[in-house]
């Protein structure tokens, strides 16, 4: 059992449907539509991050599905994925975005930690260069805010 | 005067002059301190420019303008002449005309583009869209989710947009103030829980001294939805306060204000009133609290139970843990109206609460009579019961302690010196799910206790005898080789009692032993293919935790080589393996004592099976 997914660049992908299904938005339209033969058309996802995400699903098949709260604020990756998500910053986001879209909560989770992970130990100006952030914060502001927050910068 | 004339005569000497004293003034120069002034770098506004918004940075109005190979690209996109690496003029697309999508680019070209980009970025701030940016706020707060709060509020600092993310109540569902509550200053956990505001459900300010009765009114205001609430030894709150707080958040579940002094009793009956969803309680050690508050709460508990009109919000009557360690004057009545009106109660400790002979000290029989219409099930449920230090508490008490709840796991008994043989010999048959139990300091027990708790009590993992000073080898070992709950033991403190080095010789061989035995029948078991010729049923033995400190016979000799015997499945834990750990630290100072101060949150302190406890 295949299922046909439309990129917005028109690239038509066939997949399983167990792959198709990981995304909960293809899974609950394939409910309601029924089998057909029609590609389903994803308007926010080009083909090369669909193709990324289309990957993703494959390997992560047989994942059990899991809800859990408490993996809040931990933000250990296994090694695959690491790999997976070492592509540039408009690849990330826009995978983040895709995962967001489709409602592929596990993909969404894995492309935050590995956001936050690009934040976490940085200094604010190392994190202003790395995204590219304009400082709008007057200096006076700025000095108060480090103030503030002084105590949680040696650990 | 030759000089003078060779200097005039020759150029080249005029050329040397000039550069010594070009060297001479720059050295003069240098001497003076450069004095610079810390200088913030000016503030650049985020803007989008268009290629028309580009125009006017061409360069072509500057009166010194020498037109160098670059010029061209001033003021318009210069990606397509970067990319080939041409300052021709077709290079640059028309302004006015749709922005140069650079399709036709091939993979070197792109490369170089990309190649140049990096280099103005390390020269430049770019003032072109942070990719970041395409997140919708929803998505960089997911992000931000994953942050541990010291990285969070960094982030504070970079830029507008992020401060007020930071600050934004959804992130804020719990506060666990446990990785840092030495070090951040109460006006900063004011500002996280005013942030949190609505969206606070946990909050942990366990040791926060800095937290202030000020603070806690002002979070009043905001934080109505609280629902785990420990302020354990957050001494700078004021009762008023606490008042204040608990009358507001009324949907409390599980509320710690243990070692407080400022808890009065006018607290407990405020909680009484206000909190109807509670099911934990502790007020442990809190000083000023006696029997008579516990007796409020509990009036108010009985007045909505038996009240023919239901009265909404009050009443705690869903208590499942009751702690009040230290609670002075408690009186029978009080242990009676608990055991009927809170029938949901599982845990409940009592430590130290009364010196005073607590001879019947659960219920009376022709009382519970009386009320068995109103609860019928209230005597099965409690499964944690800590006693310890109620140092007058009787043989009998006990034994109908022990009648009226059956389910008991966790018994706590420490320093009930009025306790005998007959108390444990009644007690070992009735509670088969014990599985923890501290009897230290009862000094009067003996060996037979320890016999009836070894053929009785099947799950029994953990056990405390430390200064139970007439136990010795013949009833450890007894408990340890034969006893009921061999297979599950854990953990066995021992310490001032009269076992000998024999006793852990012992123990040692027969670990190694049972271990051998188990790999033999499992390895057997895997290589007889016939299932009906499987071996009985391997048990898996526990590792087992000894702890025999201050014991007058246990010598370091012995102790080495019970270990040296059975060291994977056994740990001795006594003075020498103490030292050895100091030594070890010692000699490891970069090894960081994670205990206070590692980022990962620290087990809850409800977690279901609290250790064993020795409260003094």
């Amino acid at each position: 059992m295949s299922v046909r997914l439309l990129s917005s660049d028109s690239e038509d992908f066939t997949v399983a449907k167990e792959v198709a299904e990981r995304s909960m938005l293809i899974k609950n339209m394939l409910e309601d539509v029924g089998d057909n033969d029609n590609p389903i058309p994803l308007p926010n996802v080009t083909a090369k991050i669909l193709r990324k995400v289309i990957e993703w699903c494959e390997h992560h098949l047989g994942d059990p599905v899991t809800n859990d709260e408490n993996e809040r604020r931990n933000t250990e990756i296994d090694e695959w994925d690491q790999k997976f998500m070492e592509v540039d910053q408009e690849t990330l986001f826009d995978i983040i975005l895709a995962a967001n879209y489709l409602d592929i909560k596990p993909l969404l989770d894995v492309g935050c930690k590995t956001v936050a992970n690009m934040i976490k130990g940085k200094t604010a100006e190392e994190i202003r260069k790395i995204f590219n952030i304009v400082n709008d914060l007057t200096p006076e502001e700025e000095a108060q805010i480090r103030k503030e927050n002084e105590w949680a910068e040696d650990r | 005067m030759t000089h003078l004339v060779l200097l005039s005569e020759n150029p080249l000497n005029w050329a040397l002059l000039a550069v010594l004293a070009y060297i001479a003034k720059s050295y003069a120069q240098s001497s003076q301190p450069a004095k610079l002034e810390a200088k913030h770098p000016p503030v650049l506004l985020f803007k989008n420019y268009t290629p028309v918004d580009l125009l006017p940075f061409d360069g072509l109005n500057k009166e010194h303008d020498n037109q160098g190979p670059y010029a061209n690209f001033a003021g318009h996109d210069a990606s397509r002449g970067l990319a080939k690496h041409s300052f021709d003029k077709e290079m640059v697309c028309d302004p006015y005309g749709p922005i140069d999508r650079l399709e036709d680019l091939n993979a070197d070209e792109w490369d170089a583009l990309r190649e140049w980009e990096q280099h103005f970025a390390t020269k430049y701030l770019l003032p072109h869209t942070c990719a970041l940016n395409r997140l919708p706020d929803e998505l960089l707060l997911q992000i931000l989710k994953h942050l541990a709060v010291q990285d969070l509020l960094k982030l504070t600092g970079i830029c507008r947009k992020w401060y007020h993310l930071v600050y934004e109540g959804s992130l804020w569902q719990t506060i666990d103030s446990q990785p840092f509550y030495k070090t951040i200053p109460g006006d900063q956990l004011m500002k996280m829980g005013v942030a949190a505001g609505p969206f606070l459900k946990v909050a942990n300010f366990r040791g926060c001294v800095q937290l202030t009765g000020y603070m806690l009114r002002a979070l009043s205001d905001y934080c109505h939805h609280v629902e785990d609430l420990n302020l354990q030894d957050c001494r700078g709150l004021s009762t008023a306060s606490l008042a204040r707080f608990l009358s507001r958040a009324t949907r409390m579940r599980s509320l710690n204000l243990s070692g407080l002094e400022s808890v009065k009793d006018t607290t407990l009956h405020i909680i009484g009133q206000s909190q109807p969803l509670l099911t934990r309680l502790n007020v442990s050690w809190c000083r000023n609290i006696t029997g008579r508050g516990i007796q409020a709460l509990l009036d108010m508990v009985a007045a909505v139970l038996s009240a023919s009109t239901p009265l909404p919000g009050r009443g705690c009557c869903r208590l499942q843990v009751l702690k009040m360690n230290g609670c002075a004057l408690v009186n029978q009545h009080t242990l009676m109206t608990l055991a009927i009106f809170l029938p949901d109660l599982q845990q409940l400790s009592l430590a130290a609460c009364s010196d005073r002979p607590l001879h019947t000290l659960w219920l009376d029989k022709s009382a519970a009579s009386l009320y068995t219409s109103l609860h019928t099930a209230f005597d099965s449920l409690l499964t944690h019961i800590n006693l310890s230090n109620c140092t007058r508490l009787s043989n009998a008490a006990l034994q109908q302690l022990v009648d009226y709840c059956p389910a008991i796991t966790h018994l706590e008994l420490a320093g009930c010196t009025y306790l005998s043989d007959e108390a444990y010999m009644h007690l070992a048959p009735r509670l088969p799910a014990l599985t923890h139990l501290d009897i230290e300091g009862n000094v009067s027990i003996t060996n037979q206790t320890v016999r009836a708790l070894a053929n009785h009590t099947v799950h029994l993992q953990h056990v405390c005898l430390s200064n139970c000073v007439l136990i010795n080898d013949e009833a450890v070992l007894y408990l340890v080789l034969h006893g009921q709950c061999r297979h599950v033991l854990q953990s066995l403190e021992l310490g001032f009692t009269a076992i000998t080095d024999h006793c852990l010789d012992t123990i040692a061989s027969v670990l190694v032993d049972q271990h051998q035995q188990q790999k033999q029948s499992l390895a057997s078991a895997f290589s007889s293919s016939d299932a009906t010729l499987m071996p009985p049923i391997a048990f898996h033995r526990p590792h087992l935790t000894l702890e025999v400190l201050d014991c007058a016979h246990v010598t370091e000799a012995g102790v080495r080589k019970a270990l040296a015997k059975a060291a994977p499945f056994l740990t001795i834990k006594n003075f020498y393996s103490w030292r050895d750990e100091q030594r070890q630290l010692q000699s490891s100072p970069s090894e960081p004592t994670p205990r206070w101060h590692s980022p990962t949150p620290r087990p809850r302190h409800h977690t279901r099976s609290p250790q064993n406890c020795i409260i003094l």
